[in-house]
């Protein structure tokens, strides 16, 4: 289904502002999404309202003449970055840095699927997800990217601006220390 | 814990269960907001993505209809024909788009509008190919000519599927119109083929598949003229007189009424020309009619055998018209070379463009001088039947005292005189 995306035909009239391909897209991505955001705020009323932006702001891009996406995945995954980022530079009660963000969320969300998982498998669940979190933020980001929203090196390339070859190493090191994190 | 481990438990994470209702309210509230921000046809508006003090116009048909007007009258036209010749690079290029988009508006015929998408079309691709002449064709420029390029024939379609073929007194101009635009997509093909072939590696991949997009999207125009035909059994004519159906010759002109099979050239009582106009008595050199009135154009045959996998091979495609006794009908041979010592021809049934068989053919006068075979050594002559050895009754083997320079007896049987020979002391 993500190469479906990809296809230069879908593509294209996404960037034509095709409705019914666009609420296509919606169906597929929002999941995806959702559970991005999830993974990384607080509240999970938050990741509904920001996996749902995602899809106005790509919106407003497509409707603006001058613009089109080439690549769907790391535009959508590059616009919730954005939007997490925004949603923590905010003064107040989300000025939280990714460091603080508590479990809770994720523990209310990934409790119902864990339901079915032994007390062991959860256990070392919350394991990893707590050491992701004592990860610097690129790494953190890097993990997630690549093995909860299964995108490629080259997007991860294009979300984060840095060379495939830089991805692909920074990976690597996140999964070095993060093996070290965890006891 | 080990690598795989960890992995396995960050992807658990993508299993979480999402909200159905929150995703149905969503999707609702989305399309509202759709609705509220609705896209105006970008294809037409890619157009204002140019530098300057054009970059920020949004074009809409009305407003540009004014602007143009008003600059025209302020500049007496001038500008607007200087930059016809204009380039994407150029500063009067928006112009000349600006110009396009009036000319787009104040075109109502359907068969005209395809005409002039057409037009557009070629347009585009000359732009692509006069930017590569001068050295000055980059990726983004190549990409956005192309897509502008598929939009122009995706209206041109869109216009050809508009109109009903059911309508009989139309159906010659749509025939003209469906043919012109087949033919324009086929020398379009060869613009692009020349096009990919000068290509730098930067955009050429871009050019392939702009080119494959538009070959499969020409398609359309091929099943428009086959179902003027299913829909039109009866004489298609202008005078009425009841000839025959219409058939398409590879000059791309309509024959309204047809002359007796199988003759080649022949005073018809009308015909259209690529320019719409229609003719009164004119000789049309044509291809020979087939049985059934009709004979699809060079051009559809061509693409018929690109459909059908016939390679591009190393020289140009040879088409040919001919008859085939056996099927009593004429058909299309369109040969390609794969080296010169062979290649590939597809047979179309040239009435209905069916393909009858893709067959390998040889060129026996290239095919490589047959390696002589080695001729065969005269065998040597048996040997002749052995001399019969005198064997000598016996052998002197008592040692002797030899002198110096006398050569002693040697002691040994000859050969083949065993048995017969003795040794004695």
């Amino acid at each position: 289904m993500k190469e479906y995306f990809q296809e230069k035909q879908i593509l294209s009239k996404i960037n034509q502002g095709d409705e019914a391909t666009f609420l296509e897209m919606y169906n597929y991505y929002a999941p995806k999404l959702f559970r991005h955001a999830c993974y990384r705020l607080k509240s999970r009323e938050q990741a509904e309202d920001i996996a749902q932006q995602v899809f106005y702001k790509t919106w407003q891009y497509i409707v603006k003449p001058e613009n089109r996406i080439d690549n769907l995945n790391a535009f959508l995954y590059k616009t919730v970055n954005n939007l997490i980022t925004d949603y923590y530079r905010k003064p107040g009660e989300n000025s939280l840095s990714l460091e603080d963000i508590s479990n809770e969320t994720e523990e209310k969300f990934f409790s119902e699927s864990a339901k079915t998982d032994s007390i062991d498998q959860d256990l070392e669940k919350v394991k990893v997800r707590e050491a992701i979190n004592l990860l610097k933020i690129e790494q953190r980001q890097y993990i997630t990217w690549r093995y909860l929203d299964d995108l490629s090196i080259t997007e991860i390339a294009k979300i984060s601006g840095k060379s495939a070859g830089a991805v692909y190493v920074g990976i690597h090191r996140a999964l070095k220390d993060l093996k070290k994190v965890i006891i | 814990m080990k690598k795989y481990t960890i992995i396995e438990n960050i992807k658990k994470y993508k299993e979480g269960p999402v909200n159905q209702e929150w995703l149905e309210k969503g999707q609702e509230s989305l399309k509202s907001f759709m609705v509220d921000n609705t896209v105006r046809n970008n294809m037409v508006e890619r157009h204002s993505r140019q530098e300057g003090i054009f970059k920020h116009l949004i074009f809409k048909p009305m407003p540009i209809a004014i602007i143009a007007i008003i600059a025209s009258l302020i500049t007496s036209s001038g500008m607007v024909v200087a930059s016809q010749n204009s380039l994407p690079t150029d500063t009067l290029y928006p112009v000349k788009l600006i110009a396009e988009k009036v000319e787009e508006v104040v075109t109502f015929n359907d068969v005209k509008k395809i005409e002039l998408q057409t037009k557009l079309a070629d347009k585009r691709l000359g732009e692509i190919k006069d930017l590569q002449t001068q050295g000055k064709a980059t990726k983004a420029v190549v990409e956005k000519n192309l897509q502008e390029y598929q939009g122009n024939l995706a209206k041109a379609q869109v216009y050809l599927n508009d109109i009903n073929v059911n309508s009989g007194s139309a159906a010659p101009k749509i025939l003209a119109a469906s043919v012109n635009l087949e033919k324009a997509v086929s020398s379009q093909q060869v613009t692009m083929q020349k096009i990919e072939e000068g290509a730098p590696s930067e955009y050429k991949k871009t050019v392939t598949e702009g080119r494959t997009i538009a070959l499969s999207n020409s398609g359309q125009s091929l099943k428009k003229i086959r179902s003027i035909f299913d829909a039109n059994e009866g004489p298609a004519s202008v005078n009425g007189e009841g000839h025959n159906s219409d058939g398409v010759t590879s000059e791309g002109k309509v024959i309204i009424s047809i002359p007796p099979e199988g003759v080649n050239s022949q005073t018809v009582p009308g015909s259209v020309g690529s320019d719409q106009v229609v003719s009164g008595e004119k000789e049309i050199i044509s291809e020979p009619i087939a049985s059934n009135g009709r004979i699809i154009s060079k051009e559809s045959a061509i693409k018929i055998a690109f459909e059908a996998g016939l390679a591009k091979g190393i020289d140009e495609w040879k088409v040919e018209l001919n008859w085939w006794d056996k099927e009593n009908n004429y058909f299309w041979s369109v040969s390609n070379t794969l080296s010169k010592y062979n290649g590939q021809t597809v047979l179309i049934n040239a009435s209905n463009g069916k393909v009858y068989q893709i067959l390998d053919y040889q060129i026996d006068e290239f095919l490589p001088t047959p390696v002589p075979m080695p001729v065969p050594l005269p065998k040597p002559a048996p040997d002749p039947l052995p001399k019969p050895i005198t064997c000598p009754e016996y052998i002197d083997c008592m040692p002797k005292i030899v002198e110096p320079g006398e050569k002693g007896t040697p002691c040994q049987i000859p050969v083949g005189c065993e048995g017969i020979t003795n040794i004695v002391y």
